[in-house]
């Protein structure tokens, strides 16, 4: 099992070494001449000669990268251009809301589609099997951000069942910070109170981010069980006696939750997408809102830290998929 | 059907309707749906119908755009590299597997507010993220496709290898390419909506479908209207598309067939 985990933590340091070259590139993509910029709009040729010596662009651009890994790798985003603050300490504040934003609405759309897809495996062209046909097809169709908007319209403005916004309302004071996730962090401090508000808060945001991953993992769920279930030892476990419910979830499940697990990680990069359409209409305080902002005062340095925080928290989701297979699979860890 | 009526609705929209998709009218502010208006007017007095019907044609123009981007490129880069092989068909992959390896819509994000927002940055961005999952799906089938019969007679009659594989290779790998395809114009069209939505592909006064959402967000609390058609345009768009998609998929796969 270790060196299987250390030879996964191998390759991270390679993947991420390559997504900071992407990101690089895209630095270089800027039409505007970084220097001139840095200098602002009335600043003497001299100047901005000055200023390409002191950020170091006058040098050789794979000089100029190494430094930049040299950054990154001590955890330098670099500074923001609108707040002249460094990103990596804006991204931190932020980054806490969106990991737990997007680790429920992982939760609570595998909780939901993963029975689902078992019983319209279980009963192939029932209601449920044409329901979640229909929910799979109809739910991909669905743009994030105007699904947000719509929730907000009914729950908050017509029915006042929701809140508007936010992560708590302003006089609600957050939890003793431990992980900064609100959810867990009220839970450990015991507060009930504070963590019925921090769900009810995450209800729209939530339900705006997964509903379209819903119907997708449930037919994938139906689509893995068909093939367990017709499988012999599914027959000699249902010859032996088995109830039905064991056979599906104990039996045929386990064998089948594999591919399902793959997908799951997967689909993490759609929710990490959809936190920059959607955060922004809950005025959620995650790295989306973040991003959005940064969008509109053109901040791109901003926008990369963001870009490549969230593609780390990606790559790392899908670590944790494959670690998650080796344990439950041991043909993992040979191959 | 469906998909045959939101073109329609781009083709026919502007020549129906009488009014102007960016001349601005103030006495007609955020009218609601009514009989001269039928989905309402936005916050410069503009027929909402009117904006939609023209809006069409950037999101299923752009949509087409960055497919069609990233399917050329899949074609030449995945055929390339899977005929050639060696330790440039490695590299390509590998870049290939680092560019997937930020969720798409993130990366489009980055590139576009690299090269400055707009419309075109918007497509670019989105076919420069999209690319490698192309490349990959046409190199795995060039690496069958070369070791076939008719391959190597055309290596042995000393056809140059662009040519076998531009005129023998690639075109066995349109059928499953273009079922492809039609799944994902459909996320093309959310995804540019998406960057426009956050105000990296087309700016305000273009009616393309996201950015008209975006604007429609300070408004939306009273005047509902306006967010909710452009969104049902983009549900019912991509809803289309993909019905269109799962059909075309079963009648090419016979083993899709009656399951």
């Amino acid at each position: 099992m270790l060196p299987f985990v250390a030879r996964r933590l191998a390759a991270l340091v390679v993947v991420l070494l390559g997504m900071s070259l992407v990101t690089f590139v895209i630095t270089n993509l800027l039409p505007a001449d970084p220097a001139r910029v840095s200098a602002g709009p009335h600043a003497s040729n001299a100047d901005v000669e000055r200023v390409r010596r002191e950020l170091g662009l006058d040098r050789p651009l794979y000089i100029q990268y190494a430094v930049y890994v040299r950054n990154l790798a001590t955890g330098n985003l670099g500074t923001s251009v609108r707040s002249r603050q460094p990103i990596a300490a804006e991204i931190r504040r932020h980054i806490a809301a969106t990991v737990e934003l997007t680790l429920v609405a992982i939760v609570v759309y595998v909780a939901i589609a993963v029975p689902l897809g078992v019983i319209a495996a279980a009963h192939r062209a029932g209601w449920v099997d044409s329901l979640t046909r229909l929910g799979a097809v109809g739910g991909s169709a669905v743009a994030p951000f105007w699904l947000a908007l719509l929730l907000q319209l009914v729950f908050y403005r017509m029915l006042a069942w929701l809140p508007a916004g936010g992560r708590l309302p302003l006089d609600v004071p957050p939890p003793p910070a431990v992980t900064g996730l609100f959810l867990v962090d009220s839970l450990l401090a015991g507060d009930l109170h504070t963590l019925g508000i921090a769900a009810r808060h995450m209800v729209m945001p939530v339900t705006a981010l997964a509903l379209g991953r819903l119907g997708l993992t449930t037919r994938m769920t139906r689509a893995q069980m068909v093939l367990e279930l017709a499988q012999d030892y599914v027959r000699t476990a249902r010859a032996k006696g088995q109830a039905e419910r064991v056979v599906l979830y104990r039996h045929a499940l386990q064998n089948a939750l594999n591919p399902i697990v793959t997908m799951v990680g997967i689909q993490t990069a759609y929710l990490l997408s959809g936190t920059v359409l959607v955060e922004g209409i809950f005025r959620w305080p995650g790295l989306g809102q973040y991003a959005l902002d940064a969008i509109i005062e053109m901040d791109v340095p901003a926008v990369l830290g963001v870009a490549l925080t969230s593609s780390l928290f990606f790559v790392l989701v899908n670590l944790a998929v494959d670690v998650f297979y080796a344990t439950m699979d041991p043909r993992v860890r040979v191959s | 059907m469906a998909t045959l009526a939101v073109v329609l609705f781009g083709v026919l929209g502007p020549v129906l309707t009488p009014y102007d998709p960016i001349k601005v009218n103030m006495d007609r502010q955020l009218l609601p749906p009514g009989r001269a208006h039928w989905f309402g007017t936005d916050e410069a007095g503009r027929d909402l119908f009117t904006r939609m019907a023209h809006g069409a044609r950037f999101s299923l123009g752009s949509a087409a755009a960055i497919i069609g981007l990233a399917t050329a490129a899949g074609f030449l880069i995945g055929g390339f590299s899977g005929y050639l092989g060696g330790r440039l068909d490695e590299a390509v992959m590998r870049l290939c597997d680092l560019i997937m390896a930020f969720p798409l819509l993130i990366l489009a994000m980055a590139i576009a507010i690299a090269l400055g927002p707009g419309l075109r940055s918007s497509v670019v961005a989105l076919a420069a993220a999209w690319w490698p999952s192309y490349a990959r799906l046409v190199r795995g089938m060039v690496l069958i496709l070369k070791e076939a019969l008719y391959v190597e007679a055309a290596r042995a009659a000393g056809a140059p290898a662009a040519r076998i594989v531009l005129r023998h290779i690639l075109p066995h790998t349109i059928p499953a390419v273009s079922s492809r395809v039609t799944m994902d114009l459909g996320f093309a069209i959310v995804a540019s909506s998406g960057l426009s939505f956050i105000g990296l592909g087309a700016q305000q006064p273009t009616p393309e479908w996201g950015s008209m959402i975006a604007t429609s967000r300070t408004f939306f609390m009273t005047a509902w209207w306006y967010g909710l058609f452009p969104g049902l345009a983009i549900f019912a768009t991509v809803l289309g598309i993909s019905l269109v998609g799962d059909a075309l998929q079963d009648a090419l796969d016979p083993r899709r067939r009656g399951a």
